[in-house]
């Protein structure tokens, strides 16, 4: 396991190196001008000659990037041309926000979806199955912006359980802001002991995580269940069976163990495509996370504050999908 | 024979039929299957590629799910018609009464659990009764007994090093080790019968040697009878006392081996054994003309009649009954008492 380990390492050192240099790359074949949108649409010609050489315009490509590297490793990402705030001091408030919901939905699909497959393939074709084929299916299947839109329509309008968007409810905001340890709301709030606020976070998260978590849940549930009939095919299934091994133990244990590792694959993939799904979810919901802000970026070309979501969002996908490497390679000695 | 048939057959298979659900259609693949396995008995079944001998056995254990293989006919063990039998019910016989090992080893161990893991469970499912004899003879713990049990077991089967063996995994293990352990494993139920299916087919030739030695005194020891799947007639030979030859989903001739292969009866297996003695999977039978049939759209009356030189009339109308000789059964109009065409052909 540890040479896995350390092999994994480096190879995420080098990916996340990788993406840098293809990040920088990006930034440089922006069409437009940094050094004139820095300075802005009105400005004379030497302030914009200025500005090239403030930000080192004017140097060698490679010396530009060890200097963007020197700046990313100190947590300097620009400055936004839209607010002239520093990107990384709204990245560092924002991110938090958006992973809170895409975890909670990683979870809930994982925690929902690998039994309703389990289950399904148990009961392989009673009304069980079918059930879980077409709740999978659905879920896979309707187009999440249509799906966030639905749930409001039915939650918000109809029933009137769930608020329309936001955050917070509005009272709230008038609160004294919760300590950050975490930065992540509902933990804090949880840590702070304040579990008004708690519940209001989560109430406010229960729609956009819905909308989030649709298509893993199908994607896990719908894979869960074939995985497992296929493995159930195996040799060493029916070996087990031949001497004596009872059907509780083969599906559950000896089935089960064997299943996982495409599911936990499909995470992955999950993972980043909830990512960019905030990018829908956050501006239907009017959730302040990295999605929204990311729209509102590229509506008004605020390069510094794409490239600086780009590179995140390329490092957490290349980071998650290294934590599923190890947890693969957990569930199945074989993964070399 | 003569002897053994006063005894008590410890399995009978009658008029096995098994049918696939496939997208081709419905598939008979056994077409009646007809034999007996007596105790400590080692009977060899061999046939070409397809002819059913791993769907015999897997439809004998019962492992096939009813959605895709439907069966009829008996398989009789103690008077209970195995087909019968619930999957709960079936478990009583599975590792206990009658058991099988697979032809690829590795493919049939688990390979995300250690092989004590597995083994450890096998003994817990069929030695409790040790388990406790081993825990108050010792005063140790269960686990402790389950593991001591496990490792006397793999020894037994002539595996060294088996601490370490235990915590490995099937992937880091050799063939011939794997088939050890899967014997090991099949066995630990004290099964009355076992199936081997190709057992040895996968393995280089001197550990096919240690694994057929293994089988032999399993069978002289525990009274252990032992169905030898396989393609090679030479193995047949050295290992088997009695030889059932399988042609197209029946069983067409059975002999005591020597009179087998001196004294053949049944068209088929004279070409048998006048092709090379190892069955090869790619190049068929040389000596017999035409292919296996397509069973998708099977022969008429005997399936062999496509091929059959002596082939008569009735060969393509009527389904051969199986006619008992003195030593043999067979399965062929050429031997049927009531058929004069055939007289000659007798000797
Ligand atoms: N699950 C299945 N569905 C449909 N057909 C099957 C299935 N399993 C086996 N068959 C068919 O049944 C026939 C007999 O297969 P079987 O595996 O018993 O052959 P075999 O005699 O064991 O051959 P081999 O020597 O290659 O192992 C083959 O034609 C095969 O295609
Ligand atoms: S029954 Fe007829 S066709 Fe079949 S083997 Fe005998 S002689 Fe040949
Ligand atoms: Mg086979």
């Amino acid at each position: 396991m540890l040479p896995f380990l350390i092999r994994r390492l480096a190879g995420l050192v080098f990916l996340l190196l990788i993406l840098t240099m293809l990040v920088f790359g990006l930034s440089r074949a922006l069409p437009g001008d940094v050094a004139a949108m820095y300075v802005g649409l009105k400005a004379k010609p030497e302030q914009i000659q200025k500005a090239r050489l403030e930000l080192g315009l004017d140097k060698p490509v490679h010396v530009q990037y060890l200097r963007y590297m020197g700046r990313l490793l100190k947590g300097d990402l620009g400055i936004s041309l839209r607010t002239h705030r520093p990107v990384a001091r709204d990245l560092k408030e924002k991110l938090p926000l958006s992973l809170e919901i895409v975890l909670l939905a990683l979870l809930i699909s994982i925690a929902l979806g690998l039994p309703m497959g389990v289950v399904a393939a148990f009961k392989r074709d009673t009304w069980i199955d079918s059930a879980v084929n077409m709740i999978g299916s659905a879920a896979v299947s309707l187009p999440i912006f249509f799906l966030a839109l639905l749930l409001q329509l039915v939650f918000f309008n109809w029933l009137g359980w769930f608020p329309l968007q936001g955050r917070i409810s509005t009272m709230m905001e008038f609160r004294d802001p919760l300590p950050a340890v975490t930065r992540f709301g509902l933990i804090d709030a949880l840590l702070a002991g304040d579990l008004e606020y708690m519940a209001d976070m989560a109430w406010h998260m229960f729609l956009p995580v819905v909308s989030l978590a649709s298509i893993p849940l199908g994607l896990v549930a719908r894979l869960s269940r074939s995985s497992l009939l296929e493995v159930m095919q195996a040799d060493y299934i029916m070996a087990a069976r031949a001497s004596g091994v009872g059907e509780t133990v083969l599906f559950f244990r000896y089935g089960l163990r064997n299943a996982l590792s495409p599911v936990l694959s499909i995470m992955g993939l999950s993972m980043a495509l909830m990512l960019l799904n905030t990018f829908y979810v956050e501006q239907i919901f009017n959730y302040p996370g990295i999605g929204y802000w990311a729209l509102a970026s590229i509506f008004s070309l605020d390069y510094p504050v794409l490239v600086a979501i780009t590179l995140v969002l390329g490092a957490i996908y290349v980071l998650s999908n290294t934590i599923i490497d190890v947890l693969r390679r957990w569930v199945d000695p074989r993964i070399k | 024979m003569s002897v053994k048939q006063k005894e008590k057959p410890i399995l009978e298979v009658k008029d096995l039929v098994a049918e696939f659900t496939t997208a081709a259609g419905r598939l008979r693949i056994l077409d009646g299957i007809d034999f007996s396995l007596f105790p400590a008995e080692i009977l060899a079944l061999v046939g070409e590629t397809g002819c059913g001998k791993s769907v015999t056995a897997k439809s004998i254990m019962n492992l096939l799910a009813e959605q895709v293989c439907k069966r009829r006919g008996k398989v009789m063990m103690d008077g209970v018609n195995l087909l019968d039998l619930s999957k709960k019910q079936m478990r009583s016989y599975l590792g206990r009464r009658i058991s099988m090992i697979f032809q690829n080893p590795i493919a049939s161990i688990n390979p995300v659990f250690t092989l004590g893991e597995q083994i450890r469970r096998l003994v817990r499912i069929h030695m409790a009764g040790e388990i406790t004899r081993v825990k108050s003879e010792l005063g140790c713990t269960t686990a402790a007994a389950i593991d001591r049990l496990a490792a006397a077991n793999l020894e037994k089967v002539g595996l060294t090093d088996v601490d370490q063996l235990m915590r490995a995994y099937a992937h880091q293990i050799s063939g011939g080790m794997a088939q050890r352990y899967r014997i090991a494993t099949a066995v630990l139920g004290n099964p009355d019968v076992l199936i081997a299916d190709e057992a040895t087919s996968a393995l280089d030739v001197t550990v096919q040697a240690h694994i057929l030695r293994l089988l032999k005194r399993l069978s002289a020891e525990k009274n252990t009878a032992i169905i030898f799947i396989t393609h090679d007639l030479g193995i047949a030979a050295q290992l088997c006392q009695q030889v059932a030859v399988m042609y197209s989903g029946r069983i067409v001739e059975v002999a005591p081996t020597a009179e087998l292969f001196k004294n053949p009866l049944h068209p088929y297996t004279r070409g048998l054994l006048k092709a090379v003695p190892q069955l090869s999977r790619k190049t068929g039978l040389e000596h017999i003309p035409g292919t296996i049939p397509d069973l998708r759209n099977p022969p008429s009356g005997c399936r062999f009649h496509p091929r059959c030189r002596q082939a008569m009339e009735r060969c393509r109308r009527l389904r051969p009954p199986l006619v008992e000789t003195k030593s043999h059964q067979v399965c062929c109009h050429l031997y049927d008492a009531g058929n004069k065409e055939a007289a000659w052909a007798k000797s």
